[in-house]
């Protein structure tokens, strides 16, 4: 059984129609790429399935519950987090403050040790913003605002994370840094849907790969098998 | 049921409709420029119509002829408020407006108490006591008058938004502050013109205003409410909807009025309001969207 | 910390000086003044809960300031409540049952959010001004309905008025910056700075706006009963009026929007001054002199006094400290909101 499993979804803005059926699968413990060519729905896809976009038709399914349709709130906490590609904090509280805010309140997964100030002192020096602590989060650099919101969004121990373009916008050594993270953090049991242009990235990170070429899944695969198939040359290159 | 109270609300809603869609479009088409919420409308309108019963009083002039005085004045009088206030403010455009502008209110509001004290006036014309009869009951002609002059206005609106070049900038710059001045339009300056057109509209609203009902500087909270209200149903930002808005809020008033009590019927005013926003939280019409900071 | 503790002595230094001022300053007409001026202290901080914490900047929370003054002399009127200390208990009565009211009203108005929140909350205080004038039979419209009227006599007068206002004023700050503190106040700030962004990490942000729009217009229903009570009457003009909107979020932002100190030196600062040039200059000119004031603050200084006072002090300081202090953590970095 998968972590995710995505079915014929569909999604539509006015006339263009933004997703024509998709169907993948997210598998517990992996790190799997979805790529494919700038509009080809990838944005669309995350924000159907952490309910920030209801699709008008087709299945999601988290821990073989049904979610799709929920609110964003619901899903996060049920352990579904995700990042947006231009980072979103909270630029007027402290790097602390933005580390207590997720909250998955209600739950079994909250446990009290997540509101603590040393929790929040731990992830910030996971991601190496340790020094920072104090300084409102509005003054860090783009890149340290990624970092930042993958501290929040990791914070709450969730098992699936959605990230948008975690190495988009950041020098080299911080697509490193990032890259360590994730592994480190796949390492201990996260699993992660990861959309990324950087080929080098998404080839060294992924075990399984995922290619959306106008709404629809066109090849589906290990980082081998995507890499030689035509459809998704043709697709990267222009049809 | 007296069909002929019908009748009346909605012919009186219409005609004042059209002055109230007046007042509404210089205030939307401000926040669509500037993205600020011009709190300051409601004592323009009330300073116009002060400048419209000086003429009429000291230099007996038709108030209808007096707008050819007190429109231009009056855009003088909102480009310089651009230029000294609004403009300074740079972060929270929208909140920030909101209390800069109502101290611009205070203060138009406190000059007017001190020139006409706060007794009650009423401008004066011919047409204000001539009525012509419709459904039972006698309808002022100053009330055709003034809706036949918003048309004209609104007229010369339209023209200057979708017919000349000034007007493509203008609608340019409603679309997208950054991107217009990317293309070199000056949106400072287009800032200034546009609040001095809203002054100027708001003059010739307060004609109106003042011809249909008495008023003295503190009437300015009631207006700015209203209209308000008026152009968020429309959709803020959007002229059409507001002049939609506008006629559709005053015949429901109107009517109300007439067939039921005068007293509530500015209270269903509000209600729709809130109704509408139950059901469509951006108004009845497609609002622009102010941008995040 | 050092400076948490010079603030924590400055407030007990306020207080005591608060506490026995109307014991060293026996003018009834100074005495008034400073019961408004805690009155407003009290509202202003109420208010700051909901427009300084979320950003849902509120025109419309003088409503509930009318509808306590309604409720505490109505509810008089039918229990039979005589005038007296026993009447104070009421305040919270009234509050509480305008807080009530304002579940409802809040929870359409936090449908919108930004300028239309705003223009909505606007038009809420001519709904509750128009219900006031016709509800008659609740009301007795324009006319008014007298509260009951204590038995103290001349200068005592004033006494049990001030101490209950400051006591309110008290409790509203206490509770303010309890929130501010608290995992609730966290994420109140947080809708403020992304609210969609707060939802995919959680929060109940309807729940949470609705809970701070009730609670200032709870504490803020509260000052209106005190006000009834205080000038023995309540009618539509007074009980909603749109200056006293403007005020909340005027002393708020003058102050320092989103501070616990900061309503309460804005309300310090703007009330006394309001009250002044009321008596002082004729009608209009009270008008003007307020509202350029308000202009010049809001121009000049638009964090508020507060913040931009508390980092000058700081970036003094830190200069001494360390002579070339990176210029990356000063001034841009501490917003308001960092503290108190």
């Amino acid at each position: 059984m998968p972590l995710l499993h995505v079915e014929r979804i569909a999604k539509s803005f006015g006339g263009i129609q933004a997703l024509r059926g998709c169907t993948f699968d997210v598998d517990q413990g992996s790190v799997t790429g979805l790529i494919g060519p700038n509009g080809s729905g990838k944005t669309t896809m995350f924000n159907v399935i952490t309910g920030y976009t209801h699709p008008e038709s087709g299945l999601v399914k988290y821990h073989d519950a049904t979610i799709q349709g929920q609110s964003p709130r619901t899903i996060f906490e049920r352990g579904l987090g995700r990042t947006f590609q231009a980072p979103r904090i909270f630029g007027r509280l402290s790097l602390v403050e933005n580390l207590k805010v997720p909250t998955r309140q209600g739950t079994s997964h909250e446990p009290s040790r997540h509101r603590s100030t040393e929790w929040a002192e731990e992830w910030l020096a996971f991601v190496g913003l340790a020094q920072h602590r104090q300084t409102m989060a509005g003054a860090l650099s783009y890149g340290q605002r990624k970092l930042l919101e993958f501290a929040i969004v990791l914070a709450a121990e969730p098992d699936l994370v959605l990230l948008d373009e975690p190495a988009g916008g950041v020098n080299p050594s911080m697509i490193e840094t990032m890259a360590h993270l994730i592994t480190e953090t796949n390492g201990r049991g996260v699993t992660f849907l990861v959309v990324e242009h950087n080929m080098g990235f998404v080839m060294s990170l992924c075990h399984h790969v995922v290619v959306m070429h106008q709404g629809q899944v066109i090849a589906d695969g290990s980082p081998d098998a995507i890499q030689s198939n035509p459809a998704v040359l043709d697709a990267y290159l222009g049809d | 049921m007296n069909v002929g109270l019908w009748e009346t609300g909605i012919v009186t809603g219409i005609l004042t409709g059209g002055v109230y869609a007046l007042m509404a479009s210089g205030l939307t088409l401000v926040f669509g420029v500037l993205e600020i919420i011009n709190v300051a409308q409601g004592s323009l309108i009330i300073a116009g119509a002060y400048l419209s019963y000086v003429l009429q009083r000291y230099l007996h002039m038709n108030i209808f002829i007096g707008l050819i005085l007190t429109m231009p004045f009056m855009f003088c009088v909102g480009y310089i408020i651009d230029r000294v206030f609004i403009r300074r403010m740079k972060v929270d455009r929208v909140m920030m407006s909101i209390l800069v502008t109502f101290g611009v209110a205070l203060v138009i509001e406190g000059l007017l108490t001190m020139i006409f004290s706060s007794g009650y006036v009423h401008l004066q014309s011919g047409a204000i006591n001539a009525s012509f009869p419709f459904g039972g009951m006698r309808v002022p002609y100053i009330y055709l008058y003034c809706f036949l002059m918003s048309l004209v206005i609104l007229a010369a609106l339209y023209v200057l938004l979708y017919r000349t070049a000034f007007g493509r900038a203008l609608r340019a710059t409603v679309q997208n502050r950054n991107a217009a001045q990317l293309i070199g339009i000056d949106v400072n300056r287009m800032s200034s013109i546009t609040y001095g057109i809203g002054a100027a509209l708001a003059a010739a609203g307060g004609m109106g205003y003042g011809a249909i009902s008495s008023f003295n500087g503190n009437s300015q909270y009631d207006l700015i409410s209203r209209v308000l209200v008026i152009i968020v149903l429309g959709g803020m930002g959007n002229v059409g909807g507001a002049l939609i808005a506008a006629l559709g809020m005053l015949v429901v008033e109107d009517v109300v009025a007439a067939v039921w009590s005068p007293s509530w019927s500015t209270l269903v005013f509000f209600i729709i309001l809130a109704a509408t926003l139950v059901i469509r939280p951006q108004g009845l019409f497609r609002a622009k969207e102010a941008r995040q900071q | 910390m050092k400076r948490k503790r010079v603030q924590a002595a400055m407030m007990v230094a306020a207080v005591i000086v608060a506490a026995v001022f109307p014991l060293v300053v026996s003018n009834a007409a100074i005495d008034s003044v400073a019961i408004f001026t805690l009155m407003y202290v009290a509202m202003a901080s109420a208010w700051n809960i909901l427009g300084g914490f979320t950003g849902y900047v509120s025109l419309g929370h003088a409503s509930f300031f009318g509808v306590g003054a309604y409720a505490f002399t109505i509810l008089c009127h039918v229990w039979h409540v005589p005038g007296g200390w026993i009447t104070f208990a009421m305040l919270p009565v009234a509050g509480v049952v305008a807080a009530l009211i304002a579940i409802p009203f809040g929870w359409v108005a936090l449908r919108t959010r930004k300028h239309t929140f705003v223009v909505i909350t606007i038009a809420y205080l001519f709904i509750f001004q128009l219900l006031a004038y016709n509800l008659t039979g609740l009301t007795n419209g324009s006319a008014g309905l007298g509260s009951p009227i204590p038995s103290w006599t001349g200068s005592f007068f004033n006494i049990p008025f001030f101490y209950v206002a400051l006591a309110l004023a008290l409790i509203v700050i206490a509770v303010a910056a309890w929130i501010r503190s608290s995992r609730l106040g966290l994420h109140l700030l947080a809708i403020r700075d992304d609210e969609d962004r707060a939802l995919g990490l959680g929060i109940k942000t309807g729940r949470l706006k609705l809970s701070a729009f009730v609670i200032a217009a709870l504490f803020i229903a509260m000052a209106g009963a005190l006000y009834a009570y205080y000038i023995t009457y309540v009618y539509p003009p007074f009980a909603m009026n749109p200056l006293d909107d403007l005020a909340m979020a005027l002393m708020s932002f003058t102050g320092g929007v989103g501070t616990i100190a900061g309503p309460i030196i804005g309300a310090l600062l703007v009330e006394p001054s309001q009250q002044y040039f009321t008596v002082a200059f004729q009608s209009g000119l009270n008008l003007v002199t307020y509202g350029g004031l308000f202009l010049v603050v809001i121009l000049l200084i638009p964090r508020g006094l507060w913040p931009t006072l508390r980092d000058f002090v700081a970036s003094r300081q830190s200069r001494q400290r360390v002579p070339q202090a990176p210029a990356a953590e000063t001034s841009v970095l501490s917003s308001e909101g960092g503290g108190q």
